[in-house]
C-alpha cells in the first residue's frame, strides 16, 4: 500500500506526477492516473521527446507505450491498458511535465525498487497524497 | 485532487475495484489506471455498459460522452471522455459486473451521504467478502 508521495511536477490540480514510496511513478491526466515504474516512465519519456519532432502522420512505441500523432496535430497516447487524446498544446504540457518530473527523479535519486512486477507496486487503492508540488511545474 | 481516502465499493480482481473518495469522486481501478469519475459520469457510464449487455454484437456504442468500439480483434476501447480503457473481451462481462454490483451501493450512498454511510459500506463490503469471500462470491 502507498501511503507517501514525493510530488515530482504539477501543472494544475488535476494534472499532476507523483512518486510513492515503493517508486511507482503516479501520472494523472484529468480524470484518470496511470501507475508507471521508473523504468517504463523514462521510456514515456522518451516516445514523447521523440513525438515533439513528429511532422507526419505516424505511430511510435517505447516501453508499452504507443504514441500515434495524426496530420492535425492530434495525440493519442496508449500507456499499457490506457489511453490519452491530446490536444497539440496538451501534448506539449505533458511532455513539459513527464521531462520534469525525469528530472526530479534523476537529480533526487530517488531508489526505485529493482525489477518489481508492474502488478505488485499498487498493493493498495487508499492513498495519503501530499496536495501541493514543491517543484515548479516547468524547467524551460 | 488528491485522495486522502477510499472506501471499496467492489472488486472483481486484485486491480480491479470501484471505491469512493472523500471527494465523492467514483475512483474506477483496472489494472494499470483509475478513472476518477462524477456521479453524472458514472451514470452515463453504466447505461452505456447496460446497452451493451441488450446488444452483445455491438461494433460501436455511443453514450454521453462515452463510447465503446469493438476492435476487429474484438478487444475493446472504453472511451470516457478523452481518455480510454483498453479492455480484452472478456473482460467486458467482468466490467459490467463490477459496476451493476456497486450501483446499489453507490445509489445509497449519495441518497444518504455522510462519513457514517461510508463507514457502514466498509462494513458491508467486510461482511461480504468473509461471508463470500467477495461481493462477487468466489469468482
Amino acid at each position: 500500500m502507498c501511503t507517501q508521495f514525493v510530488p515530482l511536477t504539477k501543472s494544475n490540480d488535476f494534472r499532476y506526477i507523483l512518486r510513492c514510496e515503493h517508486g511507482a511513478i503516479y501520472l494523472t491526466w484529468d480524470l484518470v492516473t496511470v501507475y508507471l515504474n521508473l523504468r517504463e516512465f523514462e521510456g514515456l519519456a522518451r516516445l514523447l521527446d521523440q513525438g515533439t519532432y513528429l511532422a507526419e502522420s505516424s505511430k511510435i512505441v517505447e516501453m508499452g507505450c504507443i504514441l500515434i500523432y495524426s496530420e492535425q496535430g492530434y495525440y493519442r497516447l496508449w500507456i499499457q491498458n490506457i489511453a490519452i487524446s491530446l490536444k497539440p498544446v496538451e501534448f506539449l504540457i505533458l511532455a513539459d511535465m513527464v521531462r520534469v518530473a525525469l528530472k526530479g527523479v534523476q537529480e533526487k535519486q530517488i531508489t526505485a525498487p529493482a525489477a518489481t512486477p508492474a502488478l505488485e507496486r499498487f498493493q493498495g487503492y487508499q492513498r495519503t497524497v501530499t496536495a501541493s508540488a514543491n517543484l515548479s511545474f516547468s524547467i524551460n | 485532487m488528491s485522495c486522502q481516502e477510499l472506501t471499496l465499493v467492489a472488486q472483481v480482481g486484485d486491480h480491479q475495484y470501484l471505491a469512493y473518495c472523500e471527494h465523492g469522486s467514483i475512483h474506477l481501478g483496472w489494472y494499470y489506471g483509475t478513472f476518477h469519475l462524477q456521479w453524472d459520469d458514472f451514470r452515463r457510464i453504466v447505461r452505456l455498459l447496460e446497452q451493451s449487455v441488450d446488444t452483445p454484437d455491438f461494433t460501436q456504442l455511443k453514450g454521453e460522452g462515452c463510447c465503446l468500439i469493438r476492435q476487429k480483434n474484438r478487444c475493446l476501447q472504453f472511451w470516457i471522455g478523452p481518455t480510454a480503457l483498453f479492455l480484452a473481451e472478456a473482460e467486458l462481462s467482468k466490467l459490467v459486473e463490477l459496476v451493476l454490483a456497486a450501483l446499489p451501493l453507490l445509489n445509497r450512498l449519495q441518497i444518504e451521504g455522510g462519513e457514517i454511510e461510508l463507514h457502514n459500506i466498509s462494513q458491508y463490503y467486510k461482511i461480504n467478502r468473509l461471508r463470500t469471500g467477495g461481493i462477487f462470491g468466489a469468482n
